[in-house]
């Protein structure tokens, strides 16, 4: 196989292949976010930003107004997040999602605010049950738009990865948490992110 | 001891190409590629990495040096004619810098997509089995063909093909754990420390679950990728037949892995469980790379044999101790408790004089070439300094 061309050429000699594979590289980093951005999410209700979501005891609707002496309530999702198709949510609960992220919302009575801590570690539990290898990390504080104060805690494990939150005021709880695959969880999460801002705007009425 | 069904086809060992190709548009693909790749991964990485220099480096530390005594291993595995380090570290970068880049955006658009057609909740359950699969092997393949399409006269044989696989699975797994690492460092503001935080992801995914992972099953892909490349002898059929068959087991044992139904399936079972669990699931991968391997060195050992069986500067003794990792380091120790530190030096050197002729005459049609005759002469002159450090005949 000796090569008698001269330095300045280029080998063809694997023109084809090496296109090949450039073209593999392409169709996975420009061609599959491409097909993406064109196939529309299968959700329902696809919520337009700024949307208020009632959830009570009594009704769950989207910007529905819960009967008279119903615990209830509220909280805004963020943009491009939808109420999941395959949800039918039970009365008390959404279920959100968006790019491979679920976000479920639910609305509790509890025995005050003494109980948040055990709140949220109920909430949890759908975590373990996805992923029982994971553990759940260590709660801390953090303080709503409307100034209530709730308990948050990461999850991780091997194969899905969350956030479990808990919201309380009073007799009433609201619990939502965000579920995905390993690594899924990175940006949304973050303080600014999507995750937190729907947290954030959970309001207790 | 030289096995005629092994050897239809010739190795064309110490032919190989320099790294360095600047004609060929792979070359250029690669290094355009692993920048592209460094940069995303930085970008991915750092918002992680920047939480806590102290974690940053454990992270960096801790995997690098997960990392070593694979690296070893693999290594030890190519024993007749090892790869030059610079395309094994080019294999390597390609898993740790390209194929984790590519995968982590080629994985976040099926991600989504799967959610879009089939909601979270299978997404949840088995986007992990089969995007993974999907995506990462068959961009750490292409790490291989990259090998090859830059320097063809590198892979010689199916066992060169296994060892670049290996590297290339190597490169990504230890890439994949430091992403994941980084991920979770912004958590341990929730609680712990962030060294915990990088401990127990090296327990997790070093340890418990991915000691074997990624590089074995590139390293099937790479055995296929080469048995059809160089097993000339057989019919185009065997070749591609052989080749789909190791791709569809890389993809197989990689699917098997990250199944739902395979995964742990109470809330705090015991460690030990889990680990059984894993161990069980990672084995089957494990015991195939083990045949495959065992095949593939069968051959080299085969046409090692061949090609030194008549050289009389060769004893029966040393090719025999030669053939093997194990062979090689008994001589060694046995010159060291002989004569010390030079015997054993000395020892070392006939071995890799013994190599050097052995891959030379592979390359050379005449028996008695001027190269050849020159690699003779260096291991006459190495079995000298044996001879001379007390060792009688070597």
């Amino acid at each position: 196989m000796e090569d008698t061309r001269s330095a300045d050429t280029w080998d063809r000699t694997h023109l084809v292949a090496t296109a090949a594979v450039a073209a593999v590289v392409l169709a996975f980093t420009v061609g599959l976010p491409l097909v993406d951005t064109f196939v529309e999410p299968r959700t329902r209700d696809a919520v337009a930003a700024g949307t208020q979501i009632v959830l009570s005891t009594d009704r769950n609707e989207v910007a529905a107004v819960p009967s008279p002496g119903t615990t209830a309530a509220t909280f805004v999702p963020a943009a491009g997040w939808g109420r999941s198709r395959e949800h039918d949510s039970p009365r008390g609960s959404v279920v959100l999602a968006h790019d491979g992220i679920s976000f479920e919302v639910r609305v509790v009575e509890t025995a005050g605010e003494q109980a948040c801590p055990a709140v949220l570690r109920t909430a949890a539990r759908s975590l373990e049950d996805l992923d029982p290898t994971g553990t759940l990390g260590s709660s801390r504080t953090f303080v709503t738009d409307a100034g209530h104060t709730g308990l948050t805690a990461p999850f991780l494990g091997s194969r899905v990865e969350g956030l479990a939150f808990a919201v309380c005021a009073g007799a009433v709880a609201v619990t939502a948490v965000a579920t995905g695959p390993v690594g899924s969880l990175n940006g949304v999460s973050a303080p600014d992110g999507p995750v937190m801002s729907m947290t954030r705007s959970i309001e207790i009425a | 001891m030289p096995a005629a069904s092994l050897l239809e086809t010739e190795p064309g060992w110490g032919q190989g190409d320099s790294l360095w190709q600047p004609r060929r548009p792979a070359f250029w693909l690669a290094a355009v590629l692993l920048v592209l790749g460094a940069l995303l991964l930085y970008s991915r990485v750092s918002p992680g990495l920047n939480v806590d220099l102290g974690a940053a480096s454990l992270t960096l530390v801790i995997w690098t040096l997960y990392a070593v005594p694979l690296v070893l291993l693999i290594v030890g595995l190519d024993l007749i004619e090892p790869e030059p380090p610079a395309f094994l570290a080019s294999a390597f970068a390609w898993g740790a810098l390209v194929a984790t880049s590519v995968a982590m955006v080629a994985n976040t658009a099926t991600q989504s997509l799967m959610t879009k057609l089939a909601g979270p909740e299978f997404t949840h359950a088995w986007w992990p089995a089969l995007s993974g699969p999907t995506t990462e092997e068959t961009v750490k393949a292409l790490g291989i063909v990259v090998v090859v399409l830059i320097a063809r006269r590198q892979v010689t044989t199916v066992l060169d093909g296994l060892v670049y696989g290996l590297f290339v699975g190597l490169g990504f797994q230890v890439a994949e754990n430091i992403v994941y690492t980084a991920d979770r460092l912004p958590l341990a503001a929730f609680g712990g420390s962030p060294g915990r935080v990088v401990l127990d992801m090296f327990i997790l995914r070093g340890l418990a679950l991915g000691l074997w992972s990624h590089a074995v099953y590139t390293g099937f892909v790479g055995f296929g990728i080469a048995f059809a490349l160089i097993r000339v002898d057989r019919s185009r059929w065997v070749r591609a037949a052989v080749l789909l068959g190791s791709c569809t087991a890389a993809w197989g044992l990689h699917f098997l892995w990250n199944t739902p139904f395979l995964q742990p399936e109470r809330a705090g079972a015991p460690a030990w469980e889990d680990i059984v669990l894993y161990v069980g699931k990672g084995l089957p991968a494990l015991c195939l790379v083990i045949v495959v391997y065992v095949f593939a060195r069968r051959r080299e050992v085969a046409w090692f044999a061949c090609v030194l069986h008549d050289e009389a500067d060769v004893t029966p003794a040393e090719l025999e101790a030669l053939t093997s990792l194990r062979g090689r380091r008994a001589a060694c120790r046995a010159a060291r408790r002989a004569r010390g530190r030079n015997g054993a030096r000395a020892m070392h050197r006939l071995q890799r004089a013994q190599v050097r002729l052995a891959l030379t005459r592979a390359r050379s049609p005449d028996r008695d070439s001027p190269a050849v005759q020159s690699a003779r002469a260096a291991v006459r002159e190495a079995r000298r300094a044996v001879a001379d450090e007390g060792l009688g005949e070597g």
